[in-house]
């Protein structure tokens, strides 16, 4: 006991020594240390410069893709749609409750026929195309260059039955995923 | 647009739609006319049982764009998990 305390307190007076071995193993942690440090951050710093470019990357596609929506298209969507509004108008002025279903159904594939919906279907599909891959683009963005206008042609209900058998195992299988997008977009509006 | 429609006028859809009317319309012809249509697509014709199905779907209401693919377990936990993580980004990003 009276051994134990006398070293205690005498301890700055005992001979001590370092170690080549231990100042080694100290340096080499120490090493270590840093190299994991700038380990970690060129690993962020990486992370984070690749985050960008693939932000950018969505960014320029979506950009493109809505500067690709030209004026031949949207003309051709309001052509489309004013044709479709007027046939439509006149089917309720000549009451479509004493109508029967075939006719009705024939009236209508008149009218799409008439207003060229297949030409504009075959505008469309690249963009339902597009649309479906949700991690190149940013969809909403692109959806909002022109939802509101194609919504009244893709999502009419009177129609929907027309276009239906149109694209009933159709190739072009885009204008359904622009369908269904552009359903989610009106839900989340 | 130089091409004139008979949609173009009101009176012109009038008197063609009242034409129209007058002819008899059967599902057979229907068919033929949704035939027509995607011949300018360039698709094969739809068979009188597929263009049965499809109406009657849409009479009570069943559209295309509603319709989901049947999927297996591991699919959908992809697609819930792909789901997720764009509603989480559209949140964030708002």
């Amino acid at each position: 006991m009276m051994n134990a305390v006398k070293t205690l307190s005498n301890w700055y007076e005992l001979p001590w020594s370092v170690g080549l071995k231990e100042v080694l193993v100290l340096f080499g942690f120490i090493l270590g240390m840093i190299s994991g440090f700038i380990g970690v951050v060129t690993y962020r710093r990486n992370t984070a410069i690749r985050a960008q470019d693939v932000r950018a990357n969505r960014i320029r596609r979506t950009y493109d893709v809505m500067v690709s929506y030209p004026g031949a298209i949207r003309d051709k969507v309001l052509l489309v749609t004013r044709q479709l509004n007027e046939g439509l108008k006149v089917l309720d002025e000549l009451h479509p409750q004493e109508l029967d279903a075939d006719q009705l159904d024939s009236i209508l594939l008149s009218i799409v026929l008439e207003t060229d919906m297949i030409g504009l279907l075959h505008l469309l599909d690249p963009y339902g195309f597009l649309l479906g891959h949700q991690d190149y683009l940013f969809t909403d963005e692109v959806l909002n260059t022109f939802a509101s206008e194609v919504r009244r042609v893709l999502l009419n209900q009177q129609l929907a039955s027309s276009i239906a058998t149109i694209l009933k195992t159709s190739t072009m299988s885009g204008v359904t995923q622009l369908q269904q997008q552009l359903r989610d977009h009106q839900v989340q509006r | 647009m130089t091409q004139t429609s008979w949609l173009d006028s009101h009176e012109a859809a009038v008197a063609h739609m009242t034409e129209l009317l007058k002819q008899p319309a059967t599902k057979t012809s229907n068919l033929k006319k949704v035939n027509h249509l995607r011949s300018l697509s360039g698709d094969r014709p739809l068979t009188m049982a597929e263009y049965l199905d499809v109406i009657e779907k849409s009479r009570r209401g069943i559209y295309p764009w509603d319709e989901v693919e049947k999927l297996n377990l591991f699919q959908r936990l992809r697609k819930a998990w792909k789901n997720g993580r764009h509603a989480f980004n559209a949140t964030m990003r708002k």
